[in-house]
């Protein structure tokens, strides 16, 4: 792990406060807050680094039994979760509550929504870590 | 075109249960067990589960909880406090693992705590669960300590 001059630490955060609804296809979760990195456009923005990523998203309402979450980066590095509604029919289980990605230089990271119909979902919280390890 | 990067040492630990727990709502997690690949600054109270962090340090610590709920129709939430019982909330970078039954919901199944100026000690509280429920063993805590 390292982190640059012009930084205070290889950690970095951010999050959403609060609640997005109506999230649709290919739309980015919001994230208004972060520690160690900045936000542009709602995308985590870390320059001259090669960072790992883990994030999470809590939704309700979803309208599809899945739903699908993407890491994107304009570094075009794209790395897909999946999170699986609770739901009453008991069968669904959760398979992939996570997402996580490797995402190089100059890179500014969003979390995108991949699910083809869930405009009615609710994001009530967005979250990212991440650590710079170049 | 080159530029400074100034590298850290960096020790993973592992916090565990020696042995299955139960609990209720208001419960703390009993963490009694420490493991890592190095020397590190991170104690456990295995009477109280207390985690003792080194505040000269910077950590992100991840809590992967496993719950046997006593009733399967009610959700589960889980957050760090500090040594008082307060909720660290996500501005000071505790984030909680919350799961809602009935509710058409995805879940956060882990609770991070990320700071670089971490407070001390912290626990894992159960914030609401059925009571009784049990607390498996793979419960645990991974954490990234950070000397920058």
């Amino acid at each position: 792990m390292s982190y640059g001059l012009n930084e205070t630490s290889p950690l970095f955060r951010a999050h959403n406060t609060a609640t997005q609804t109506g999230v649709g296809l290919n739309a980015l979760f919001n994230i208004n807050q972060s520690e160690g990195c900045e936000i542009d456009s709602n995308e985590v923005v870390v320059q001259n680094d090669r960072v790992f990523v883990y994030g999470e998203l809590k939704a309700t309402n979803i309208t599809l039994l899945s739903f699908d979450i993407e890491f994107s980066s304009n570094d075009s590095n794209n790395s897909q979760g999946w999170q699986v509604a609770n739901n009453l029919n008991l069968w669904h289980m959760i398979g992939d509550d996570g997402i996580y990605a490797v995402a190089t230089s100059n890179t500014g990271i969003a979390m995108r929504q991949k699910s083809t119909a869930s405009g009615a979902s609710s994001a009530e919280e967005t979250r990212i870590f991440g650590v710079r390890t170049l | 075109m080159s530029y400074l990067r100034i590298p850290v040492p960096l020790t993973m630990i592992e916090v565990s249960l020696s042995s299955a727990a139960t609990v209720s709502t208001g419960s703390m997690v009993p963490f009694d067990t420490v493991r890592a690949t190095g020397s590190h600054g991170v104690t456990v109270n295995s009477s109280t589960g207390e985690v003792t962090l080194d505040t000269s340090k910077q950590y992100y610590i991840q809590a992967s909880v496993d719950v046997s709920r006593s009733s399967t129709t009610t959700g589960f939430r889980f957050a760090w406090v500090d040594s008082t019982g307060t909720e660290i909330g996500v501005a000071s970078g505790g984030y909680d693992a919350q799961w809602d039954y009935n509710n058409n919901s995805t879940a956060t199944y882990t609770a991070v705590y990320q700071s670089t100026t971490p407070v001390s000690p912290i626990r894992l509280k159960v914030d609401s669960i059925s009571a009784s429920s049990t607390l498996n063993l793979a419960t645990k805590l991974f954490i990234l300590e950070v000397t920058a």
